[in-house]
């Protein structure tokens, strides 16, 4: 039987399910486990924790953060099941929903997804708001002691060299070597660790953030030809306030690279009466991990390799992949379809709003491509779909929702977005406030994406679907006559569509992707009349 | 906290070399309970403890250590303030005498039984005595837990009756007999009695069993006992016995589900639900206003439950007889209960008179479950079983 706790104990872990199912009826779950189970805590004698699902262990990690480590009682990553109750509040005009569903902290889950799928995090926001306790926490959770943890922290400042971040060469072996490749290396040892933190990593100076690139990006460290690997790990950044000074620009690459963007949000002064607790009791929640929600290398491992399997059904990727082309495609950009992308106007030295000032023949408040200045990579869809299979995963779900995708795409594009704050979009009235709030606005662009996508019915009339189907049975063994067959659908779809629509974000998708279809079957239709 | 001066020996030591950590544990439980009083939990602490701190054999501090744990905790929420309480019962007299298998699981036990007293609700007294009853007769932890099963089943806990019949046959006779509130039965007939319940768990043992025979069975063979052990765990037959020269015999063996006003949650006299498969002689679904329920009930009592995840149609009673004969053209052997109380199986009526106005029916084996429009009661009646001589 897992430990259990009184909720008053720091130590105490979340009881299994933490996320009862629906239709699950308390009527039916009651046995010998469930008499001897109550208000007093009950602890399996031989300390051995339960088995219980990783995603569950996950979730009593999460819990136990927000009832004993740090005081975030929000719910801004919110789930439905029914219509939430709302209130307004005047003012500036606020709806706050009653969320319906577990609803989560976004300061506390995001670090614990990225924590699991093992990407690159950025904790941005005021000093003081626990950015780097947060980091030390999923050290923890890792396995790392404490001591270990902060030892390994790069603090970020100006004086910080490339030895200082990843190592340098032993004086001894310097002096006697008369190779390079015998030149022995003391590296850091945080390199090879599961977890990495970087605080204030916009106070390290430019040359060595490309280092920290490359470690971060690649996944090894050089130094005097030889080089490091480091294992798969999680990044936790955090970024020092550029108004404090002692700050470097941080280098294009190295902002690309990082995946997501965690807020610290502010403290609500309502809980002052738990802040006094702490101080009164002495209680410092990174020495009191429990160990039932410590995981070792295995069950990370399991973890990733679970939260890959988690499907992303058809309807979800299409409106993912809808949502995407809104941004990058610009018609004014370039003259061949191809090269419709901001990419093309960027390179040209000019800015999206002063392209987008001349008319395309588009409604320049409805469509989201005005919004702005770039449009997103293949690395920000990857990272899309890998957190939202961790989303998912985490929430207990088989399979990736649309909400999911919902809550996370916001705090993915959170630093990746330009916005093109000339858009008449953001001059409607309501919408000025989209101009500072990035969550909102991109959460809002998603929807505005997915009502776009309903009315066109893109579900059922997906003109490239049936296409995509026959293509992916493969060209191994199709006759001539079938491919001339499909030849015709392509040209006769592409003449459908040139026809009846303008050649908006999403047409041009399908249009490239009919043209990539008809290139494929032309060679292969090539191919078999030169046997 | 000062330590009590009316403490001695291995009490007094063990409170004293943990006395900074103790005080701790105090502090904390009085930010959970405003109101935790330290005299009373100091006369506790002198009270409760000194009899279990036992010679400091392996095992001691951590039962200390649990116990002063649940001396905090329940005094805080108020259980342990005047006898009679059953928490009182059980720390006071029932760990005092189950202290020797306590100890072989200190941080498992005590809890575990704590919770076990207030789940059974308004019998943790009897669980409590029940427990002590029976301490000497226990050897293990696994043991207690297993009696502890039996003993909340035959309180009432209906949902843990086929775990607790897999217990009663893992734990010493006597220990069962007491467990099944069969203490005055020779220690030997502890299988005969578990054997009655796996036959029929509507049939208390002493309605199957004379004293007499009891007796006899003292210096009975081990095949008269073996012969015993077999007529009764003889399942139950499968369908109401209706014959053209078997009269209906059904016995009124229990009422289960109660009004909310009672401590039950009915607030409409509730109508049982048709559950087709599922059907059980020991579990019922019903629905009482919009909401559907799920009754686990057997000769030892009942649990009630909202069952959202029910989703079965009401079995109402047939209105009159020609209704009921339109459906028999089609199932004839399928048993059913019109609203005079008239039941109808195979062709043949006999009349249960207490279920005249019947508002719904179910049918599982030999037992039959109805509801009347007035009554927040389930009613279920079975065939009386064959008293064995």
């Amino acid at each position: 039987m897992p430990e259990i706790r009184p909720p008053s104990d720091p130590r105490q872990v979340s009881a299994f399910p933490t996320l009862p199912k629906a239709g699950a009826s308390s009527a039916s779950a009651f046995d010998v486990r469930d008499l001897y189970a109550g208000p007093a805590a009950v602890k399996d004698q031989a300390g051995a924790a339960a088995t219980i699902p990783l995603d569950e262990k996950f979730r009593q990690a999460y819990f136990w953060i927000v009832n004993h480590a740090i005081i975030t009682p929000y719910y801004d990553i919110e789930f439905h099941t029914s219509a939430p109750r709302t209130f307004r509040y005047g003012g500036a005009g606020t709806d706050v929903r009653l969320p319906t569903d577990q609803s989560y902290s976004s300061f506390v889950l995001l670090p614990l997804l990225n924590f699991a799928v093992r990407k690159r995090a950025l904790f941005i926001g005021g000093p003081g708001r626990g950015k780097t306790a947060s980091a030390i926490l999923m050290g923890i959770l890792a396995g790392y002691g404490l001591e270990e943890i902060r030892r390994a922290i790069q603090h970020g400042q100006p004086q910080m060299t490339i030895a200082d971040l990843i190592g340098n060469p032993l004086p001894k072996a310097l002096i006697q070597s008369d190779d390079m490749e015998n030149i022995k290396i003391a590296w850091r040892k945080w390199i090879s660790m599961r977890v990495k933190i970087v605080d204030e990593y916009n106070r390290i100076p430019t040359r060595t953030q490309s280092a920290l690139l490359t470690l971060l990006s690649d996944g090894y460290a050089e130094i005097m030809g030889q080089t490091i690997e480091s294992p798969e790990s999680a990044w936790f950044l955090t970024a020092n306030d550029d108004m404090g000074g002692g700050t470097y620009q941080v280098i294009e690459a190295l902002k690309d690279r990082l995946d997501i963007v965690i807020k610290a949000l502010n403290f609500n002064p309502r809980f002052t009466s738990d802040l006094l607790t702490r101080i009164e009791d002495g209680v410092k929640p990174e020495k009191i991990v429990p160990k039932e929600i410590v995981f070792t290398e295995k069950e990370l491992e399991d973890a990733y390799a679970q939260i890959l399997k988690v499907p992303i059904p058809r309807p979800v990727l299409r409106r993912v992949e809808f949502f995407f082309a809104q941004f990058d495609f610009c018609d004014l950009a370039a003259q061949d379809i191809e090269y419709k992308s901001k990419d093309t106007i960027r390179l040209a030295g000019k800015t999206l709003a002063s392209v987008c000032a001349n008319d395309c023949g588009r409604d320049k408040i409805k469509c989201i491509c005005s919004q702005t200045e770039n449009g997103l990579s293949v690395r920000a869809l990857m990272t899309l779909l890998s957190f939202a299979k961790t989303l998912a995963w985490f929430r207990g779900s088989s399979e990736v929702t649309v909400f999911d995708v919902r809550q996370i795409v916001p705090f993915l594009m959170h630093e990746k977005l330009v916005q093109n704050s000339s858009s008449p979009f953001f001059d409607q009235t309501g919408n000025s406030i989209y101009r500072i709030d990035r969550v909102a606005w991109i959460r809002k662009a998603f929807d505005l994406a997915n009502e776009e996508f309903v009315r066109l019915d893109l579900d059922r009339n997906d003109l490239v679907a049936k296409i995509d189907e026959t293509f992916e049975k493969g060209l191994d063994g199709v006759p001539e006559a079938d491919v001339r067959k499909q030849l015709n659908t392509i040209e006769t779809q592409m003449g459908e569509m040139a026809k009846n629509s303008k050649l908006y974000a999403h047409v041009q998708a399908d249009v490239l992707k009919l043209k990539y279809y008809h290139q494929r079957y032309s060679n292969y239709l090539r191919w078999l009349t030169s046997k | 906290m000062p330590e009590s001066a009316t403490v001695t020996g291995p009490a007094r030591e063990w409170l004293s070399s943990r006395r900074e950590d103790l005080n701790a544990r105090f502090r904390m439980a009085k930010r959970r309970f405003v109101k935790l009083d330290s005299q009373a939990v100091l006369a506790l602490t002198g009270e409760l403890l000194p009899p279990l701190a036992g010679n400091g054999e392996a095992g001691s501090d951590e039962l200390l250590s649990e116990i002063f744990d649940l001396i905090l905790l329940h005094a805080g929420r108020g259980l342990l303030a005047q006898a009679p309480s059953p928490m009182r019962a059980l720390l006071a007299q029932a760990f005092p005498r189950l202290r020797a298998v306590l100890i072989q699981r200190p941080r498992l036990l005590p809890s575990a039984l704590s919770n076990a007293v207030e789940n059974v609700g308004a019998r943790g007294a009897e669980f409590a005595h029940a427990l002590s009853a029976m301490a000497e007769h226990l050897q293990n932890a696994e043991q207690l837990q297993d009696a502890g099963v039996v003993l909340a089943w035959r309180l009432g806990e209906a949902r843990l009756r086929e775990q607790a019949l897999k217990a009663a046959t893992q734990i010493p006779n006597v220990a069962a007999l007491i467990a099944l509130g069969l203490d005055g039965w020779p220690h030997y007939t502890a299988p005969l009695a578990v054997a009655a319940l796996i036959g029929d768990a509507w049939c208390h043992p002493r309605e199957r069993i004379r004293p007499q025979t009891l007796l006899d069975l003292t210096h009975a063979p081990r095949e008269r006992i073996f012969e015993l052990l077999d007529k009764l765990a003889a399942p139950a037959p499968v369908a109401l016995p209706m014959t053209p020269a078997a009269a209906l015999e059904l016995r009124l063996s229990g009422t289960c589900g109660e009004f909310a006003g009672y401590g039950g949650y009915f607030l409409e006299p509730p109508k049982l639900l048709y559950v087709g498969r599922m059907a059980s002689r020991h579990r019922f679904w019903v629905r009482s206003g919009t909401t559907n329920y799920r009754i686990d009930a057997d000769v030892f009592g009942w649990v009630c439950k909202p069952d959202p995840s029910a989703d079965f149609p009401l079995n109402e009673t047939f209105k009159n007889a020609s209704a009921l004969k339109k459906r028999a053209a089609i199932d004839a052997d399928k048993p059913a209960l019109l609203a005079d109380g008239l039941f109808f199986s195979r062709g043949h009526f006999e009349k249960i008179g207490d279920l005249n106005g019947a508002s719904s029916f179910n049918i599982c084996g030999d037992v039959l479950a109805a509801t009347l429009p007035d009554s927040f009661r389930v009613r279920v009646y079975s065939p009386a079983r064959p008293v064995l001589t």
